[in-house]
């Protein structure tokens, strides 16, 4: 009860209900094209907002992101044209195979100390990159694999709009789930491992369970959004799951910032658009978020998000003190 | 058989005796300093005890719980806590919450209840902060609580070391300098905090301390290590006299510079 | 499967674990010398084999000199690349540093991409026709080159590092950095020469591989051989990365014999993982000490 009597009406919630209610009635003036680009967002948003979990609370990295992207994408098609799984049981489950493939990879890389869960999900990047091709009875092979659209309530959303209206609503449930774990002590273990595995230690938080739970989540989140992915492009093209794929979340989440939800949705809408944007450069696409993404990690360490906060400490006169970096690190 | 026994401890670096056959045995709500020059292998002792290093030989016991075979994980939820030379607070967020972590162990919300937000998670949650809002009270931290600690004075984190060690609500605590960087006044706070710990709540304390004024009007029982090995035990006035003290001391350099 | 089979499977598993060894003692150096995991070894090959092809077909330079060339200028890029990219993340997290090195391998492998548009990917090397028979058993000469060259280099540099004083300066950084700075290393310039080194013996990869599999940005993904080659020897010393390098090379090439071709591709990641179940700390490892 306490809780409602200290709740108010603050700017943030102002800025979100803003936010929320131009989700839902912006895209009714706009054209497909842009519902799928929207759509896309979301999509994406999902993604870093579960990577952001791993990588921006708990400090674990992954470069296979892409792999549990395809893992949802294939097993959610699969599940639905070859087994005859309705989607919305389908879409879960895919979730969960790739949960259970980060639960594999995840434990030998996960008990030891360093860089080997970086090197394990390198090496499950490249490895499902190759089964992908070598078992075209599941995956389609090179040619790809054609995906549909789900129907709800008997009706197909095979316009965008209609399924952009879905993956909205997905992707506010997960935000909800990220808000939820992050303020959680779940959560705090997250945060407690990436500040110091010795305290967290000290406080009965179980190193490798706790990194497995992060990992777990975050590869569910990306076989969900795999999942959607597949079927808002209606096909999946086996080329879309390589290093520039996982390397382009990690590029959301440290643009838009670390361990702040506000930062995944930030770095995803950003990062989805601009490319868009500049698709007459496509060939440099890549190299111009590579220098991005470094000059990112070395000038603004914190992300999009710490500039607002920063800029109005500026604005209000009070001395710069920006909260310390951890120096202890993620994962080591 | 005491109520916490540290029997024949032995922790090797690479050939060298960090720790070498300590024992140590202390009883319940009471509070032992653990003294010693530098390099004596006092905070090897703790970490070892806690976990975080491994040791080569020897029993920990709590209450006649063996914990030595257990992950430091285990250990803090069989009641070691413990807190750290340079404090290590998570630099990177607030009072209140590296406090709230403290609680950790005992948390009532499945990791499923987490992850879906379900009310009873939040009501958890409010019990959660209710508790670390209550410690912050005790040591008078109420006004930082929403400052992140990686802006504070060494002597403030200290003290949110102790609170958050204490939420985790240990039987044994284990005080590694815990009023190193504190002004007299601070210095006084904790030192009521401590007679009061283990007064009140009959928690065991063992304190690493260098000032020895500090401990020894703290301790009930004073150990000596020195060079990994224990060269006397007694209440702070045997071992003052202790001439095997006094020459470990010497040998290295002043005794009761604070 | 006769003898002579037998023999030259051999000698192409060694030639690649050879690879797969200079690719791994890079990483390795790099690790232990300056703190930085390395995500961009892999393009730092892809450079290497480039910069060669330059020299080779544009400047039109012989092989030797060719060879020489390249290790010195991919050493001069590495230096660079130490003091100016990664110096400011020394002492970064974990995660900074491992997203900065995947980073720069982005865009080396970008930069590559786009600034040769020729049509020639490979360059000629003086063993192209020879024809090498030992008792009676054909030997691809490009093969012992690779290997003979690997060993001679790793030879070289295990002097260097056990009689050389900068050798040995590199060698205490690496074990203890503070204590080596107390000594009087001047610890900044041996983190520059590490990369460096570092960044050559990617190079020499690089320009040993080319003749049997062509210049492309793809040579890059030989990362990850290294990385398990490394690991497999304990991730701490050049024999062990040897080692570690040539079993992968043979089980790859024997059991793509047996098994098929889809085997051989999974090996690196198959022995990855029973690796870190089985032996953590690879094959000669013993668990270090956990640090506080």
């Amino acid at each position: 009860m306490s809780e409602q009597a200290s709740w108010k009406f603050t700017p943030t919630h102002f800025a979100l209900g803003v936010l929320l209610i131009l989700a839902i009635a912006a895209p009714l003036a706009f054209g497909s094209y842009h519902h799928y680009l929207a759509s896309l967002c979301l999509i994406n948003i999902i993604i870093a907002i579960g990577l952001n979990l791993l990588t921006g609370n708990a400090g674990q990295i992954s470069i296979c992101h892409s792999s549990f992207m395809a893992i949802g994408a294939y097993g959610t098609t699969y599940l639905v044209s070859k087994v005859g799984l309705s989607f919305w049981v389908a879409l879960p489950m895919g979730g969960i195979i790739a949960a259970m493939f980060g639960l594999a990879l995840g434990f030998p890389a996960l008990r030891l100390r360093g860089f080997y869960l970086a090197v394990v999900t390198l090496g499950f990047l490249e490895m499902s990159q190759l089964l992908i091709t070598e078992l075209p009875s599941i995956t389609g092979g090179v040619r790809g694999m054609p995906a549909s659209r789900p129907a709800l309530f008997g009706y197909t959303l095979a316009s965008d709009l209609s399924f952009y209206y879905v993956i909205l609503a997905i992707t506010l449930l997960a935000i909800w789930c990220a808000y939820s774990i992050i303020n959680s002590p779940t959560g705090r273990a997250f945060d407690a491992i990436r500040n110091s595995e010795s305290v967290a230690q000290t406080l009965a938080m179980p190193l490798s369970r706790v990194k497995l739970i992060a990992f777990m989540l975050a590869a569910f989140f990306a076989g969900i959004g795999g999942g959607l992915f597949a079927s808002l492009v209606g096909f999946i093209d086996p080329l879309e799951f390589g290093l520039w794929t996982s390397v382009r979340y990690i590029i959301i989440i440290v643009v838009g910032g670390l361990g702040s939800i506000v930062g995944s949705v930030v770095g995803a809408v950003a990062l989805t658009v601009l490319p868009e944007l500049l698709r007459d450069f496509k060939e440099y696409n890549e190299l111009v978020f590579g220098v991005l993404l470094l000059a990112f990690l070395i000038l603004i360490p914190h992300g999009l998000v710490s500039v607002v906060p920063r800029i109005r400490q500026r604005l209000s006169g009070k001395t710069n003190s920006q909260p310390a970096i951890s120096k202890h690190g993620a994962g080591v | 058989m005491s109520y916490f026994t540290i029997d024949n401890l032995v922790v090797t670096f690479g050939g060298l005796r960090a720790v070498a056959n300590v024992s140590l045995a202390l009883g319940k709500g009471e509070i032992h300093g653990l003294i010693g020059p530098n390099g004596a292998g006092k905070t090897t002792l703790i970490n070892a005890v806690s976990g975080l290093i491994p040791h080569q030989d020897g029993r920990i016991v709590i209450d006649g719980q063996p914990v030595h075979q257990m992950l430091a994980h285990k250990r803090a939820e069989a009641g070691i806590g413990r807190t750290f030379q340079h404090a290590e607070t998570f630099a990177d967020q607030t009072v209140i919450t590296n406090l709230v972590a403290g609680g950790f162990a005992h948390r009532t919300s499945t990791v499923l209840q987490d992850v879906l937000g379900t009310p009873g998670k939040f009501a958890a949650e409010r019990k959660a902060f209710a508790e670390a809002d209550k410690m912050l009270d005790i040591f008078n931290l109420r006004a930082l609580r929403d400052v992140p600690t990686g802006d504070l004075p060494f002597g403030t984190l200290k003290k949110i070391d102790l609170a958050r060690a204490l939420l985790a609500q240990p039987r044994i605590l284990m005080l590694d300098e815990p009023t190193s960087g504190m002004n007299s006044s601070e210095a006084q706070e904790v030192i009521t905090a401590c007679k009061r710990i283990a007064g009140e709540l009959g928690v065991t304390l063992l304190i690493i301390e260098h000032n020895m004024r500090v401990i020894m009007g703290l301790a009930q029982m004073i150990h000596v290590l020195d060079h990994g090995e224990k060269i006397a035990q007694g209440t702070p006035q045997e071992v003052q006299r202790d001439p095997l003290v006094i020459e470990a001391y010497l040998g290295h350099g002043s005794a009761t510079h604070a | 499967m006769g003898f002579s089979d037998f023999v030259q499977l051999v000698v192409a598993g060694l030639s690649s674990g050879s690879i797969y060894a200079l690719v791994g003692l890079g990483l390795v150096l790099a690790n232990k010398g300056t703190g930085i995991l390395n995500f961009a070894q892999g393009e730092l090959v892809a450079l290497g084999a480039y910069i060669a092809l330059f020299y080779s077909i544009v400047v039109g330079l012989p092989y030797w000199q060719v060879f020489i060339l390249t290790l010195l200028t991919t050493a001069i890029i590495g230096g660079i690349m130490e003091r100016a990219l990664l110096r400011p993340l020394l002492g970064a997290p974990h995660f900074t540093v491992v997203v900065a090195t995947l980073a720069i391998g982005l865009i080396i492998k970008n930069a590559l991409r786009i600034s040769w548009q020729e049509a020639v990917s490979t360059f000629s090397s003086p063993l192209d026709h020879l024809m090498l028979q030992i008792g009676g058993i054909n030997i691809n000469p490009q093969y012992a080159w690779i290997t003979g060259c690997s060993l001679a280099i790793m030879g070289m540099l295990a002097l260097f590092f056990r009689k050389n004083l900068v050798g040995k300066a590199m060698q205490a950084v690496a074990q203890n950095t503070s204590a080596a700075q107390l000594m009087g290393i001047r610890v900044s310039r041996i983190f520059t020469l590490t990369l460096a080194v570092s960044t050559a013996l990617a190079a020499l990869a690089g320009i040993l591989m080319t003749p049997v599999v062509g210049v492309s940005a793809e040579m890059s993904n030989v990362i990850l051989k290294g990385f398990v080659a490394a690991i497999l020897g304990g991730f701490n010393s050049l024999f062990g990365c040897l080692i570690g390098g040539l079993i992968l090379g043979l089980l790859e090439i024997f059991g793509g014999v047996y098994f098929g071709g889809l085997f051989k591709d999974i090996t690196a990641f198959v022995l990855l993982m029973f690796i870190l179940l089985v032996r953590p700390h690879g094959i000669f490892g013993t668990a270090e000490a956990r640090r506080v």
